[in-house]
Parts: structure tokens; sequence; C-alpha cells
């Protein structure tokens, strides 16, 4: 398992990151505008559906984690129950990128400790914004 | 299944569509959507350089209504969106594979964007989209206005798309793996 980087005295820790959607081009489209926003970004993981999240989690170090909900094979949501309440993940920021911006899906989330919820489609700098807000509260 | 009053009362408001697809033009493609008709997709159609080669994303939804959603661009369309997606320097940079999935995404994004306008406050699910290549007529064979089923037509950067809703196909699909999105052509 990786171990979360070092930092220099007066910069912020790197963020490692997990990507979950089945779309690729969406997973590139995250990386993308996570790279372009200037703040210190660590490693940016992808999987294609909550189970290969999974794998990636049992063998990285993730910071933050940016899920779809509706994937196959294990849904965001699945996901998120997986490893609620699992003390290794407990600091793990969660973030939705969604297109169902519905109030009971938010609902749903908030109650399984997701800390943002972005709604698809989104401009790139909101994407600055999710991660300059979880950089500065670390 | 049948028609709810919600059902035929979202069918008839193309006003909500567009919006949805605006919003997904405007935030993640850097395009512009605009109003069009049937007369202006099927010129399009027919049109030499668009004959054989379109998209056709479809996706389930479930949820307080239910049906399917699908969406029928040119590729050529398609091709300049999924650049101006990725950040690509040219469409030409734009793989077959990376195609099929944008098509899936943007279907996705705008059947997504529809339902939560229209919901508000109910969830709703979404299958994996699937998506085929091949000649515009390739969609479920919706018929406008014919009751269960309806189209409608919006331009993309003056470029027409056809949306299709079809409220008879609810019943749960098999979640479709993942790279059967660049697989389904």
């Amino acid at each position: 398992m990786s171990e979360p980087a070092i930092a220099e005295a007066g910069t912020p820790p790197a963020l490692n990151i997990l990507v979950v959607d089945d779309s690729a081009m969406m997973r590139t489209m995250i990386k993308r505008a996570a790279a372009a926003t200037g703040l210190p970004i660590g490693q940016i993981f992808e999987a294609a559906d909550g189970q290969q999240a999974l794998a990636v989690l049992e063998q990285q170090h993730v910071d933050a984690l940016f899920t779809d909900i509706n994937m196959p094979v294990m849904t965001g949501m699945e996901l998120l129950q997986q490893i609620a309440g699992h003390e290794r993940w407990q600091h793990m920021v969660r973030v939705i990128i969604s297109t169902d911006g519905s109030e009971a899906r938010r609902n749903e989330a908030g109650a399984l400790n997701v800390r943002l919820y972005v709604e698809k489609p989104f401009r790139p700098e909101v994407m600055r914004d999710v991660l300059s807000d979880l950089t500065t509260a670390r | 299944m049948t028609s709810s009053p919600i059902s035929r009362q979202l069918a008839d408001y193309q006003g909500a569509l567009l919006s949805a697809v605006a919003e997904v033009a405007e935030n993640s493609l850097f395009a512009f959507a605009d109003a069009s008709d049937e007369a202006a997709f099927d010129a399009a159609s027919t049109a030499s350089d668009a004959a054989g080669d379109w998209l056709h994303a479809c996706v389930l939804f479930t949820g307080p209504i239910g049906g399917q959603f699908a969406v029928t661009v040119p590729a050529a369309l398609a091709r300049r969106l999924c650049a101006a997606f990725a950040g690509a320097d040219s469409a030409d940079d734009i793989g077959d594979a990376d195609l099929i999935d944008f098509t899936g995404e943007f279907a996705n994004m705008v059947c997504g964007t529809w339902l939560t306008r229209a919901c508000q406050h109910e969830a709703f699910n979404l299958t994996p989209p699937c998506v085929q290549r091949g000649g515009p007529d390739r969609g479920t064979g919706g018929v406008t206005g014919d009751g269960d089923s309806a189209n409608f037509y919006l331009a993309i950067d003056d470029t027409p798309i056809r949306l299709e809703i079809d409220w008879g196909t609810a019943a749960p699909a098999a979640p479709r793996s993942a790279p059967e999105r660049a697989d389904a052509r």
C-alpha cells in the first residue's frame, strides 16, 4: 500500500484522488480538470465501477474519492455503503459527481458521509472550487 | 407500461429537454443548443456527408417515472463535441472507442439533467448507456406523438439531433458491463 505523500514545509500535502466512473471520457475530463487547478495533486487513480474502486482502496492511500452513482457491477451508493464505518477510510473525503441531483439522492449521500455533491454537467472551474475546498480543509 | 399523466406532461414539455441539452452543451462542450424541427433533421439525415454515419445512444430510467431515453446525433457532430469535452486539439484526435463512450455519456448527462429538473425531490436510476452506430433511423422506432413515445428535435451548433422518449420500455434492463459501451456498434 502506498503511503501518504509528505509535504515540504509551508506547502499543503498533495491530495491522492480516486476517480470512479464507468465513462473513460468522464474520468479523463475529471483528471484534466483536477490537473488544471494548479493545486497540489498527488496520484490520481481510476476505477470503472465500485468494485474496481474497492480494489484500489485496498491497495492505495486515497485522500479523496470522486464517484459517479449509476455504474454497472457496483453503484456509487453501494461503494459508499461498503466503505462506511471502516476506520481505515474514516478520513477519506467523499465527493459525488452525478447527473442525479435530486433531493432524495443528496439526502442519501449525506447519510453516507458525502461531503460534496457535484452535478453533471459541470464546468471545469467547479473542480477547482471542490479541490480547493478539500485541500484547505485538511 | 401505461403512460401516467406526469409522463405525458413531460413528453409535451420540449422546453425542459432543450434546457437540459443547453446545460450540457454550454457547461461541458462549449457548444450552443437551440430548438429545431423534424424537417431539418430529415434534411440532415439525407445529406450525402452524413447519410450513413450516425450514433444512437439510449438509457433506461426508473424512479418516479420510467422509460427509455435516446439521442441520435451525426457522428461528425459527436466527434467535435467529444473533442471539446476531452480538451483535444482536433476532432481528428478522437478514436472510435472514445467517440462511443462520449456519446453514451452525453445521453446520460442529458437524461439525468432532464430528470433532475423534472423530478426534483425523488431519486431515479439510469442504466449504463447502450450506443449503436448506423443510420439516423436506427432508434427505438418511436413516432412523433404516437402516444407512448415522442420525438423531439433540437440542434447543437446548428446541427440537428433527435431525442426520443419511450414511456413503454421501463422494464429493468440487464446492467451492461462497461466494455459494451465501446463494443456495441
